[in-house]
């Protein structure tokens, strides 16, 4: 076993080290095991909500983008700098204390809870649920490929190593694992990130010379315009490239469930800081290393490989084990928040819900396991049978999230006129608009991204529906009364409180 | 009261820490001072409020009940190292007079950010509140009381001062009885019936009993 292998070998094992500690501490009931008992911190919450969102697109997609379009790329990246920072500034605090007030344990629940009804759920779980599997699936073939590169073994046994070690700790301790994971993740890839750069950095001998030698190859890859230069911009294209990254993120509910698991409201602030500051370091390296390979590495066969590659030959080879960690890192974040999430949305959002609405806390958890585990199974054959390219599949699935959820999370926690038709109407259009503009190949022929058409048919359609529907479908007094409060800052009330105080157990006369 | 709003202070209620069981019996007269009953800040009509939102359109009872406590004030000084003694009124928690209320039947504590005010009971009123007939448990001694009050301030103060600061936690006065008021709320819908114990300081609820009825 090669020194890169040791370092991934030890990374594992202390990552389900993790898994196995939080399992011990995190799982006594559903709040554990899916809120972490809504227990975390400043850091955790940012660093956990930046992970699971960089996912191994930033190390393959972005790399990818930066290779074939030059600093073309850098509008992806401007979007993702940004994303976090907007993400808990708009729904932060207010999701956090709306979601307690209503007693939502799920992001999909909480939309339930926000516009009460059973369709609300019926049609935002198998959405989210479809595209979180599609999500996924990139995250298991990007660390398939990350690991077949390190270790030198097939494509489908580093992706059944891969795939075997994400679900093992997902699978074991629930939220709190994974936000823990997520945690130490972030830290890591960012180590790793940083890493590649200096050492790509000193391989082209300074950010000047490299952006000299790929000006070599086309002057156009140097503007932000693409490698045909101005006249062929598709400024829709640019517009959903921005936007796919900044306001999508508002739409994931596996990112959203951060905001719910705040220790407090006030939390979403220090949270944005330490996004910025995460963001800032981390997020353009890999796009700059990815044009930078063009230098290093011109005859690159694939380049979703390479930042990989460039790791390789710029590092030495302990450093490729730790920045190779670093890279498993950033998948492994975002596949385990999919997984929890997708686990989440089968156990409570479609089986307690529509099915058995008796089943316990500890079924609950067990069918949230059952359900990660067969989802990584379907996830397996897939990736190993027939696999796509990951940007493609991670652009199409966040694109379709963003479309059908950010105008709806958004409105929940802001718009107290947004309603139950409202809120189906956006989520349908935002859906098939995106998806029938993707399939039906509209964005060549229109030069407008299928994130743009998604946002303004969701958007207009919970403006234009609750707005037309308030007197047939009025916004319960309850749901009003929770958005009042919440527009408050301090602590909520204890008579909004859905859940009961067990202190109060000790004051019962005995004749109750 | 709630153990992370309302009524506030933080709770760091727990499990009587006196060994030994020096329990006393029904009617253990609070030492001194007679003992308060305090205003309940939640109405009927509030309490009934909190009831329906658990089960709509339901034809309710309410009755106001007492729950004995034992009020404790304690003031606590911090002193580091280099610095002069901070005292009552200075900064943080450490320099505070603090509340503490400490369940006559369970000992459980909780810090208390309101001074208790309300109307003078007779001993007759307080030894019925804390007698066996009534609630569940034997009633702790006002010792003990005092003793989990020091815990639970000296818990809290550990938690915001810096390692290394002398610490010194007094009563600032004698435990005094006080009768908190709840309100135990009754009633039924076509669907299910119910009991609900509202407190009458911050609405917060415990459902005490749920039963599904037949024909619903």
């Amino acid at each position: 076993m090669n020194i890169e292998t040791w370092f991934l070998v030890i990374y594992f094992l202390a990552m389900a080290g993790i898994g196995v500690w939080t399992l011990k501490i995190g799982t006594k009931n559903n709040e554990g095991f899916l809120l972490g008992g809504r227990s975390l911190g400043p850091a955790v919450t940012a660093l956990r909500l930046q992970s699971s969102s960089m996912s191994g697109y930033m190390f393959l997609g972005a790399g990818s983008l930066a290779y074939t379009k030059g600093y073309f790329s850098l509008w992806y990246a401007m979007g993702d700098i940004g994303g976090g920072v907007l993400n808990l500034s708009i729904l932060g605090r207010r999701m956090r204390k709306l979601s307690q007030i209503l007693g939502s344990l799920t992001s999909i629940e909480y939309l339930e809870h926000r516009y009460p009804s059973k369709w609300t759920r019926a049609i935002a779980a198998p959405i989210a649920l479809f595209c979180i599997f599609f999500y996924v699936l990139a995250q298991f073939i990007a660390g398939g490929r990350g690991l077949e590169m390190v270790t030198g073994v097939s494509y489908g046994w580093a992706l059944f190593i891969a795939v075997g070690v994400i679900v093992f700790y997902t699978f074991l301790g629930g939220y709190l694992a994974v936000a823990y994971t997520d945690f130490v993740q972030a830290i890591i890839m960012l180590i790793g990130m940083v890493w590649i750069l200096i050492g790509t950095m000193q391989a082209i001998g300074g950010w000047t010379a490299g952006n000299r030698a790929v000006g070599e190859i086309n002057p156009n890859l140097l503007t932000m315009w693409g490698p045909d230069g101005y006249d062929s911009v598709q400024w829709g294209v640019i517009i959903g490239a921005v936007l796919v990254f900044s306001i999508g993120y508002m739409g994931w509910p596996h990112v959203n469930v951060s905001h719910m698991a705040m220790k407090k409201p006030s939390v979403a602030r220090a949270a944005s800081m330490y996004a910025t500051g995460f963001n800032l370091l981390f997020i353009p390296a890999p796009y700059i290393v990815g044009i930078m390979a063009l230098i290093i590495l011109p005859t690159l066969e694939n380049p979703e490989l390479a930042v990989f590659a460039v790791a390789d030959t710029v590092l030495p080879d302990f450093a490729v084990g730790i920045v190779m960690a670093g890279i498993m890192a950033a998948i492994m974040s975002t596949a385990d928040a999919l997984l929890l999430q997708s686990g989440t949305i089968a156990s409570q959002d479609l089986m307690q819900r529509f099915f058995f609405r008796n089943l316990s806390d500890r079924q609950s958890v067990w069918v949230s396991r059952i359900t990660v585990l067969l989802l990584a199974v379907i996830g397996y054959i897939v990736a190993v049978n027939d696999p796509p390219a990951v940007a493609e599949v991670v652009i199409f699935s966040t694109t379709v999230l963003g479309a059908a959820f950010v105008p709806v999370y958004i409105a929940a926690a802001w718009w107290r006129k947004a309603n139950v038709p409202g809120a189906i109407a956006s989520m349908l259009l935002g859906t098939i608009s995106s998806v029938v503009w993707q399939l039906t190949g509209l964005v060549d022929v229109t030069g407008v991204d299928p994130m743009g058409i998604g946002i303004v048919c969701s958007t207009l359609g919970i403006i234009v529906v609750s707005l037309a529907t308030q007197r047939s479908h009025p916004v319960p007094d309850h749901v009003v009364a929770a958005m009042i409060e919440t527009d408050k800052i301090g602590p909520i009330p204890a008579h909004m409180l859905t859940g009961q105080n067990d202190a109060l157990a000790g004051q019962v006369p005995k004749d109750a | 009261m709630r153990e992370s709003a309302g009524t506030g202070g933080e709770p760091l209620g727990g499990e009587p820490l006196v060994p030994g069981g020096e329990t006393a019996g029904a009617g253990d007269a609070p030492s001194g001072l007679p003992a308060l009953r305090l205003t309940p800040n939640i109405t009927a009509a509030e309490a009934t409020a909190v009831f329906r939102r658990k089960l709509p359109g339901a034809r309710v009872e309410v009755r106001e009940v007492f729950h004995p406590f034992w009020w404790t004030v304690l003031a606590v000084e911090t002193r580091g190292l280099f610095a002069r003694r901070k005292t009552s009124e200075s900064r943080g928690a450490a320099g505070r007079r603090i509340n503490v209320l400490v369940n006559a039947r369970s000992g459980k504590g909780y810090l208390a950010d309101f001074e208790p005010q309300g109307a003078v009971v007779d001993a007759a009123e307080w030894q019925q509140a804390t007698g066996p007939q009534d609630q569940t448990g034997p009633v702790i001694t006002s010792g003990e009381a005092v003793r989990t009050a020091r815990s639970l301030v000296r818990t809290k103060v550990v938690k915001t001062v810096k390692l290394g600061m002398d610490i010194s936690i007094a009563e600032a006065a004698a435990p005094r009885g006080v009768l908190k008021p709840n309100w135990l709320v009754t009633g039924s819908n076509a669907k299910h019936s119910a009991t609900i114990l509202v407190d009458g300081l911050d609405s917060s609820h415990y459902i005490v009993r749920v039963a599904k009825l037949e024909a619903g």
